[in-house]
C-alpha cells in the first residue's frame, strides 16, 4: 500500500532552524572584514535561501511517511553516543590507553544482543586488549603519534 | 616507450620488494580512518635516506598508490572513507554491501584502482612536460568553479530532495568558515573558544559525519552490520572482470578525469572521485541506480582517485608544484636526495625517473593480487566479527584517527558532535554527502572566489574574471549540465513512457 503523504513538519522546523542559524551567521559576520565576510555572508544567504524554498515546497508538495522499524533501541544509541564522548573527554584524564580499554568494554556491553558467557566475555576482553595494545603500538612507536598519558597510561 | 632502457633497473628484486611492502603497507595504512597517504609517505620518508633515489621513490610511490586504494574498504564496509579521496567510495560501496555485495564492491575497486592508477602513471610517463601546463593555465577563478561544479553533485544525490541536499551543502559551507579565514586571516565564528581556532578538521568531520550514524544504527538493532548468503563466492573476480569489460569507457574516462584533476595542485582525489562519479553518473543509462548499489559508482570513483597518483607527479616532477599533498612531501624526499625538479629532470636525470615511473607502473600492477588478497580477508573479517567486538573497534578508530590527525582531542569531540549532528539531520532527510562536500569544498571555493575577486576589482573586470575566461566557461557549462541532466533524463523518460503508453 502506498504510503500517505503529509506535511514533513519535523523538515519544516528543521528548515526554520537553518533559517535562524543563517541569520545568526549574518550578524556574526558583522564585525569581520570585508574580505573574511564575502564568502561567509553568501553561503548565509543561500542558506537562508534554501531553507525558505524548502519550507514552501513542504507545505505546498507534502511528503511521504517514511517507513521505520519500531524494534530500535533508543537507549543502547544514547549509551553509544554518551560512552563516546566519556571516552574521549577522558582521552587526557585517564591516559590513552586505559580510557581506551574502558571505552572498549562499555561499548562492547552496548553493543552486544548475546548471552553474555565466561568464554565470550574472555574473547572480547582479548580483542580489546588485542586493538587497543596494537594500535596503541603503531600510532606510538611505529607512527610516533603523541598519545595523552593522562594520570595513568 | 621513453625511457624503455631504464625499466630493467626497476625490475630489480629489491625494488620489486619495496614496491610490494610499499603497496601491502600503504593499503593497510589508506584503510584506516583518520590516516593518510601523506602522513605513511611523511613517516616513512627517514627510512629511504640511505636507498638508491630511484628505489627511495618506488617505495613511496607504492605507499601513495596502495594508500589511496586502501580508503575503498572502510569506504565499502563501514561506511567511512578511509581516506577523502574515497568518499564518493560509499555512495554505492556501501549499499552494494549491505545487500551483500561487499566482496564484488571490494574486487570492482581493486580493478578499477588498477586501471585508475596505470592510466595516471602512462599519462606520467608518455606526456608529463604538455600536461603539465594544464596546471599553469589554473588560476583562482577555475579553481572556484571547479569547486562549484563538485558541489553540483549535490543535485544528483539528493534527487528529489534538492532543496534539502543545497542546504546541507550550505551547512558544510558554513561549517569549512568557522576558525582562520583561509583570505585576510580573520577569526570567525569561534566565539572566542580555543577549541574551534583551528576550525573543523576535515577528515575529523567525515570520519563523523560517515561513521557515528553507522555506529548508532548498530547498535540499535540485533541484525548482522552487512547481509551475508552464507555461500562462500571467493572473490567474484569474473564477475568483476565482467562488469570492468562492460564500464570500460567509464573507467577510461574517469581515470582520464583522475589524471588531470590530479594535475591541478590541491584539488586532489577527493575532488577527483566526486567529478568522475557525477560524469559517470551523468553519462550511464543506469543514472536511477546510482546512489543505491550501482557498480560503476564504484569504479568511477576508485579509478579516478588512483588515477590522480600519476596525475599529481607531472606538475611535481616537471614543475616543481606538488599536485597532492603528499606530492608534497615526495617532492622533500626528491630534494633530499638531490634532484632538482623542473622540465630537464626527465634528461638530466633520465635513468631515476623512468626507474622511478616504471616502478610505479609496477607497484599499480601489484596491487592486483595485494589488494584481492587483503580485500578478502577485510570482507570477511567485517562479515563475521561479532557486533560486540565490531562496534568498539571501529568506534576506537574513530577516536584515534580524529586524535591523530592533529593530535588534538577536541578534534574527537568535534567528530562525534558531527557525527550525532549528521545520523538526527539524516533521519529527517538532510544527509550527510552534501554536508561533507561544503566541508571540503568551501576553503576552495572561497579561496578561488575571494582572490579572483581581488584580481578582477584590481583590474576593475570582475565579472570578466569570473565569466570570460575560457575554461572557466567550460566547467560552468559542465556545471550546469550537471545540475540539469537528472532532470532532463527524467523528463525524457516520463515523456518516452508517454508516448509508448499511447502507442
Amino acid at each position: 500500500m502506498p504510503n500517505k503523504r503529509h506535511h514533513d513538519i519535523a523538515g519544516i522546523g528543521f528548515a526554520i532552524g537553518f533559517v535562524a542559524l543563517g541569520v545568526a551567521a549574518l550578524y556574526g559576520s558583522r564585525e569581520m572584514s570585508p574580505l573574511g565576510s564575502v564568502f561567509p555572508r553568501t553561503v548565509a544567504g543561500a542558506l537562508i535561501v534554501f531553507a525558505f524554498a524548502y519550507i514552501v515546497e513542504a507545505l505546498l508538495r507534502g511528503v511521504e511517511q517514511p517507513a521505520r522499524s519500531q524494534s530500535e533501541s533508543t537507549l543502547r544509541r544514547a549509551l553509544l553516543v554518551g560512552c563516546m564522548l566519556g571516552w574521549a573527554l577522558l582521552l587526557t584524564v585517564l591516559g590513552f590507553v586505559v580510557s581506551s580499554v574502558i571505552g572498549f568494554a562499555l561499548l562492547s556491553a552496548v553493543a552486544s544482543y548475546q548471552r553474555w558467557t565466561w568464554k565470550r566475555t574472555l574473547l572480547y576482553l582479548f580483542a580489546n586488549a588485542v586493538v587497543v595494545l596494537g594500535f596503541f603500538a603503531l600510532f606510538h612507536y611505529a607512527l610516533l603519534v603523541p598519545l595523552p598519558k593522562g594520570l595513568l597510561f | 616507450m621513453p625511457g624503455l632502457e631504464f625499466a630493467v633497473h626497476a625490475f630489480t628484486p629489491f625494488n620489486l620488494m619495496l614496491a610490494l611492502i610499499g603497496v601491502a603497507s600503504g593499503t593497510a595504512v589508506g584503510a584506516l580512518p583518520g590516516l593518510s597517504a601523506t602522513m605513511a609517505i611523511a613517516v616513512l620518508v627517514p627510512l629511504t635516506f640511505t636507498m638508491e633515489p630511484a628505489s627511495a621513490l618506488i617505495m613511496l610511490g607504492a605507499i601513495y598508490t596502495g594508500a589511496i586504494y586502501g580508503g575503498a574498504y572502510a569506504a565499502i564496509l563501514v561506511n567511512t572513507p578511509g581516506t577523502p579521496s574515497a568518499i564518493a567510495t560509499t555512495f554505492d560501496g556501501f549499499p552494494m554491501a549491505k545487500r551483500g555485495d561487499g566482496d564484488l564492491a571490494v574486487t570492482l575497486a581493486c580493478l578499477a584502482s588498477v586501471v585508475g592508477g596505470l592510466v595516471g602513471a602512462l599519462c606520467l610517463l608518455f606526456f608529463a612536460p604538455p600536461l603539465a601546463e594544464v596546471a599553469l593555465k589554473f588560476g583562482p577563478v577555475e579553481y572556484f568553479w571547479l569547486a562549484v561544479f563538485g558541489l553540483t553533485l549535490i543535485s544528483a544525490l539528493s534527487e528529489g530532495d534538492l532543496f534539502k541536499g543545497l542546504v546541507g551543502a550550505c551547512l558544510g559551507l558554513l561549517l569549512s568558515t568557522v576558525g582562520v579565514a583561509v583570505v585576510g586571516g580573520d577569526i570567525r565564528y569561534t566565539y572566542g573558544s580555543q577549541v574551534l581556532l583551528g576550525g573543523i578538521e576535515v577528515v575529523s568531520g567525515l570520519i563523523g559525519l560517515y561513521c557515528i550514524p553507522v555506529l548508532i544504527d548498530m547498535v540499535a538493532t540485533p541484525d548482522p552490520h552487512l547481509q551475508f548468503s552464507g555461500a562462500t563466492r571467493g572473490l567474484r573476480l569474473l564477475e568483476a572482470l565482467r562488469l570492468s569489460w562492460r564500464g570500460k569507457f567509464n573507467l577510461i574516462r574517469s581515470s582520464i578525469i583522475g589524471t588531470l584533476v590530479g594535475i591541478l595542485p590541491g584539488a586532489g582525489g577527493s575532488i577527483a572521485g566526486l567529478v568522475a562519479y557525477s560524469e559517470a553518473r551523468r553519462a550511464s543509462p543506469r543514472t536511477e541506480y546510482f546512489g543505491s548499489g550501482e557498480p560503476e559508482g564504484v569504479q568511477a570513483t576508485e579509478s579516478a582517485n588512483n588515477a590522480t597518483v600519476g596525475g599529481g607527479l607531472i606538475p611535481t616532477l616537471v614543475l616543481g608544484i606538488p599536485g597532492t599533498p603528499p606530492d608534497a612531501v615526495m617532492l622533500g624526499a626528491l630534494l633530499i636526495q638531490g634532484l632538482r625538479t623542473g622540465p630537464t629532470l626527465f634528461t638530466a636525470k633520465g635513468a631515476i625517473v623512468y626507474t622511478f615511473i616504471y616502478g610505479l607502473l609496477i607497484a599499480t600492477l601489484l596491487m592486483l593480487p595485494v589488494g584481492l588478497l587483503i580485500g578478502r580477508y577485510a570482507y570477511k573479517s567485517i562479515i563475521s566479527v561479532p557486533k560486540a567486538v565490531l562496534v568498539p573497534s571501529v568506534a576506537f578508530l574513530t577516536v584515534i584517527g580524529s586524535y591523530a590527525i592533529r593530535n588534538n582531542v577536541s578534534d574527537v569531540v568535534i567528530m562525534l558532535a558531527l557525527g550525532v549532528m549528521g545520523w538526527v539531520l539524516s533521519r529527517f532527510g538532510f544527509k550527510p554527502s552534501p554536508i561533507v562536500l561544503g566541508l571540503i569544498l568551501g576553503p576552495i571555493a572561497e579561496q578561488g572566489f575571494v582572490q579572483g575577486y581581488l584580481i578582477g576589482k584590481a583590474g576593475n573586470n570582475v565579472l570578466g574574471m569570473f565569466f570570460g575566461r575560457p575554461i572557466a566557461l567550460a566547467i560552468i557549462a559542465l556545471s550546469i549540465i550537471s545540475v540539469f541532466s537528472p532532470l532532463l533524463a527524467r523528463r525524457l523518460k516520463a515523456r518516452r513512457a508517454h508516448t509508448t503508453d499511447a502507442e
